[in-house]
């Protein structure tokens, strides 16, 4: 009966099942299949016997993380950051947007908007560069500028809480742009007619920003900030190698999951143990996918994402 | 219309999607089957000399071997391979393919290779190179004495002893290291144009060096007197100053991020900690007095650029390299920059130099290479044929340089195109068949001759340590290793006592001990087994 169903609606809905299709291929073939390769993290893994031949290693793999009794910082800082960098960001696109929105000058907006958008393009290890160019104490463009008006000059790097504020700008200039056009894109969505009859009750700028925009852009919003919680757990690694340049010195406020796995297992290629490190932050992930779901459940039952 | 707009967009769609994923899927097997067509069937004609004690088929069937190298592939490479595999397919019917690996992602597609089941035979390696992590993987095709007596019989007769034993791992070989003794010694580049600048008459030692180095540091703020910190070069100056410490009464034990030492003699080979020597307090604070004297950039624990490119670049005054870094640099160099008049000197001090590990080169054959045998002739030919040796190592003589005889070459114009010695030949170097560059460092042959009447390797150099067991440890450690240790190596330490302190809090809580007594135990084995 149910087949019966489903071979219906195949039929009914053809074309829709037909657009889905592209994604459902990609994602079986990118996430789906690979995920078999979890085994690797319970194995001692060596060429000849492959992935599913090697000797299994129970949970050993798991050890070195805990070892140097930095599991604890590292998974602090990851989720601490992405914590910050999810608020900020989020505010700032959501601002943005609704200033973005209120503008009536065609050209002046789409300017703004793609040169926002530029930095989203643009490679970390081009950011990092910028860093340190900017931040280097001998010719870096901060302390030469220092130098010039005769101020004393700043040592950014061997300063680890100088870096907690650099980590959230950057993410900002990368990625305001982004999730500004995804704002945007909502909040053109809202029915006009509702603000017309709010102007004709006399509501102000700010009346209607409140009671009608923030809303109405209320269901983008939640369903964005549910997906980045389901990254939370990874640092983007990119960003924390190149933008602090892997410094020694501030490890103790930038050192993230991934950074520290990196670190680890550079010169050791140990395949069982990086998927231990990587299955270890996607458990962790879905778990807190799974609770920040029945939360927006508990309040907003229309909002979740499954 | 609307409709069909749709589905038009869909199967657009689809298209794309599918064509993307076999445009990824099908650059996997492009390599393969891209081989053996460009000569036919000579198969029969081809006699076989090199190999004519091996009892194996009359005639040999035609090959085409892909083999990997570190680096990049510079402009003349195929023009020297194209005659290369000429003579290679005159002798033993095959062909080689290069692939390479450039430098700055060797480290995450080398291990790739292996694990993707990519089809090549032949894979460059080194002790720095990951031959233990792939070889204790099986990665490599295990070499016998039986093989290379059958296939590769000039090898047999000419591979140095010591080679042959130092590339076990757990007692196979799956490496033909080098058959090349390198001497590592480090030198300075000082500029003579800014000596006479400051009125310095001479730098023969590491005190000059320092008399130098202050000048620059007073003299000249749009300068770094000394530009170290990057992967490259951050441990340089502390591996001087540390040798010079303790030579002859320590031995090193690999690998390095271990940071593991043996006392000369002592027959227990009780493995214990860099740390724990007190010659490492003494140097970390000369590093520390050093960096506050402003000899390096207050930002060089994130330095991207080398002090070699610093240098180059007139970024800064000093550069500090080994020797076979330093012939290349100083050609180019004298070159670019005359008024420069760089002057070169030797930075060993009382630290003896020292005498290369064999597997600091090597080639290996990959595990489920089709065509071992074939692929350990090939081998024997590059290794032993002079003819075949030279094109790789020097490219094509009267193009890239001129034979002088003596062993003594010239470089021609050319040679930037196919630098001399600079193609990843290094795993099949010989010393039967080696040519040096004829002029360069004037001071050169005095260097050495001071370098060669010390210099010695480790006791445990050619001991491979099996990490099996004590792969977490070993994984926490490497992690201090890259970060704590590095800081102390370029002397950033607030108080060297207390950080040092430190860092064995942190080594210890890693499992250190663990690590040092697996490492001991295994060490008084092999000890014990070559006396």
């Amino acid at each position: 009966m149910k087949q019966r169903l489903l071979l219906k609606d195949l039929k009914k809905n053809r074309t829709k099942w037909f657009m889905i299709l592209p994604a459902a291929v990609v994602v079986i073939l990118m996430c789906y299949i690979p995920m078999s390769g979890i085994v690797l993290a319970f194995k001692e893994f060596n060429y000849h016997d492959g992935i599913f031949g090697s000797p299994w290693a129970g949970f050993k793999n798991f050890l070195f993380f805990f070892k140097s009794g930095k599991a604890w910082s590292v998974t602090r800082n990851t989720i601490l950051y992405n914590i910050a960098f999810l608020t900020v960001n989020t505010i700032l696109q959501v601002s943005v947007a609704i200033v973005l929105s209120e503008i009536n000058r065609k050209r002046f907006k789409k300017v703004t908007q793609s040169v926002m958008f530029l930095p989203y393009f643009i490679s970390w290890v081009v950011v990092g560069a910028f860093i340190y160019n900017l931040f280097n104490y001998e010719f870096g463009a901060i302390n030469t500028f220092l130098k010039q008006v005769g101020a004393g000059t700043v040592d950014v790097y061997s300063n680890p809480k100088a870096w907690i504020p650099i980590l959230i700008l950057v993410s900002l200039f990368k990625n305001i742009g982004y999730g500004t056009v995804m704002y945007l894109a909502s909040v053109i969505n809202i029915d006009p007619q509702l603000y017309e009859a709010a102007d004709v009750d006399g509501a102000t700028i700010w009346q209607k920003i409140r009671h009608i925009t923030l809303p109405g852009i209320r269901p983008t919003m939640i369903i964005l900030i549910l997906l980045s919680i389901g990254t939370i757990m990874k640092g983007d690694f990119q960003m924390f190698w190149q933008v602090t340049g892997n410094n020694p010195m501030t490890l103790g406020v930038t050192d993230v999951i991934d950074t520290y796995v990196t670190r680890s297992l550079m010169y050791m290629q140990e395949f069982g143990m990086t998927s231990a490190a990587g299955l270890y932050q996607s458990v962790f992930s879905f778990i807190l996918i799974l609770l920040a779901n029945y939360a927006v459940k508990k309040v907003e039952p229309d909002y979740t994402l499954f | 219309m609307k409709k069909w707009k749709q589905i038009l967009s869909c199967a657009l769609t689809a298209i794309l999607v599918t064509g993307a994923l076999t445009a990824c899927t099908g650059g996997g097997t492009a390599g393969t089957s891209a081989s053996g067509s460009d000569t036919p069937a000579s198969a029969t004609s081809t006699p076989v000399e090199s190999v004519s004690s091996a009892e194996s088929a009359p005639a040999l069937e035609e090959v085409v071997l892909t083999m990997y190298l570190l680096g990049d592939r510079t402009p003349d490479f195929d023009m020297v391979f194209d005659q290369i595999n000429e003579k290679m397919k005159e002798k033993i019917n095959a062909t080689l393919d290069v692939k390479f690996l450039g430098w700055g992602e060797y480290e995450q597609k080398y291990p790739l290779l292996f694990a993707s089941g990519e089809d090549f035979d032949l894979i460059y390696s080194a002790d720095w190179a990951m031959y233990n992590s792939q070889a204790s993987k099986q990665g490599f095709y295990e070499i016998t004495q039986d093989m290379l007596n059958t296939y590769a019989p000039l090898t047999a007769a000419s591979i140095y002893e010591d080679a042959w034993e130092q590339s076990k791992v757990d007692g196979k070989v799956y490496m033909l290291p080098m058959n090349y003794k390198e001497l590592t010694a480090y030198v300075f580049f000082v500029r003579g144009d800014l000596m006479e600048k400051y009125g310095i008459d001479k730098v023969e030692s590491i005190d000059d060096i320092e008399t130098y180095l202050q000048a620059i540091a007073d003299n000249e703020p749009g300068m770094i007197p000394l530009d170290v910190g990057s992967d490259f070069d951050a441990r340089f100056l502390y591996d001087l100053f540390w040798q010079a410490e303790t030579a002859g009464r320590l031995e090193k034990v690999n690998p390095q991020q271990l940071m593991s030492y043996i006392a000369t003699g002592d027959d227990s080979a009780t493995v214990f900690n860099e740390t724990e020597d007190p010659a490492f307090l003494s140097t970390v604070e000369k590093l520390k007095e050093w960096k506050d004297r402003g000899f390096w950039s207050k930002s060089a624990v994130v330095n991207t650029q080398n002090n070699r490119e610093s240098f180059a670049a007139g970024k800064s005054a000093t550069a500090l390299m080994n020797i076979n870094n330093a012939k290349a640099d100083y050609t180019t160099l004298t070159q670019a920059h005359p008024e420069w008049d760089i002057r070169v000197v030797d930075a060993q001090g009382t630290a003896p130099a020292i005498v290369q590990s064999y597997l600091a080169n090597g080639m290996c054959i990959f595990s489920k290479s089709k065509n071992p045998e074939r692929a350990l002739m090939a081998l024997d030919l590059m290794r032993n044929d002079e003819e075949i040796h030279d094109l790789f190592s020097y490219g094509i003589e009267g193009v890239h340089y001129n034979n002088l005889g003596d062993g003594k070459i010239e470089l021609t114009d050319a040679n930037e195109n196919y630098p001399y010695d600079g193609n990843c030949n290094w795993g099949i170097r010989n010393d039967a068949y080696w040519k040096s560059i004829a002029g360069g460092i004037p001071n050169y042959d005095e260097l050495y001759d001071n370098w060669i009447k010390t210099a010695k390797g480790s006791e445990y150099q050619a001991f491979t340590f099996n990490n099996e067991s004590v792969r977490n440890e070993v994984a926490a450690m490497g992690e201090i290793y890259t970060t704590d240790m590095k800081l102390l190596y370029l002397g950033f330490a607030e108080n060297p006592e207390q950080d040092i302190a430190n860092v064995q809090t942190k080594l210890n809580a890693a499992g250190m001990q663990a690590v040092y007594d697996e490492m001991t135990r295994q060490a008084k084995e092999w000890h014990d087994s070559i006396k």
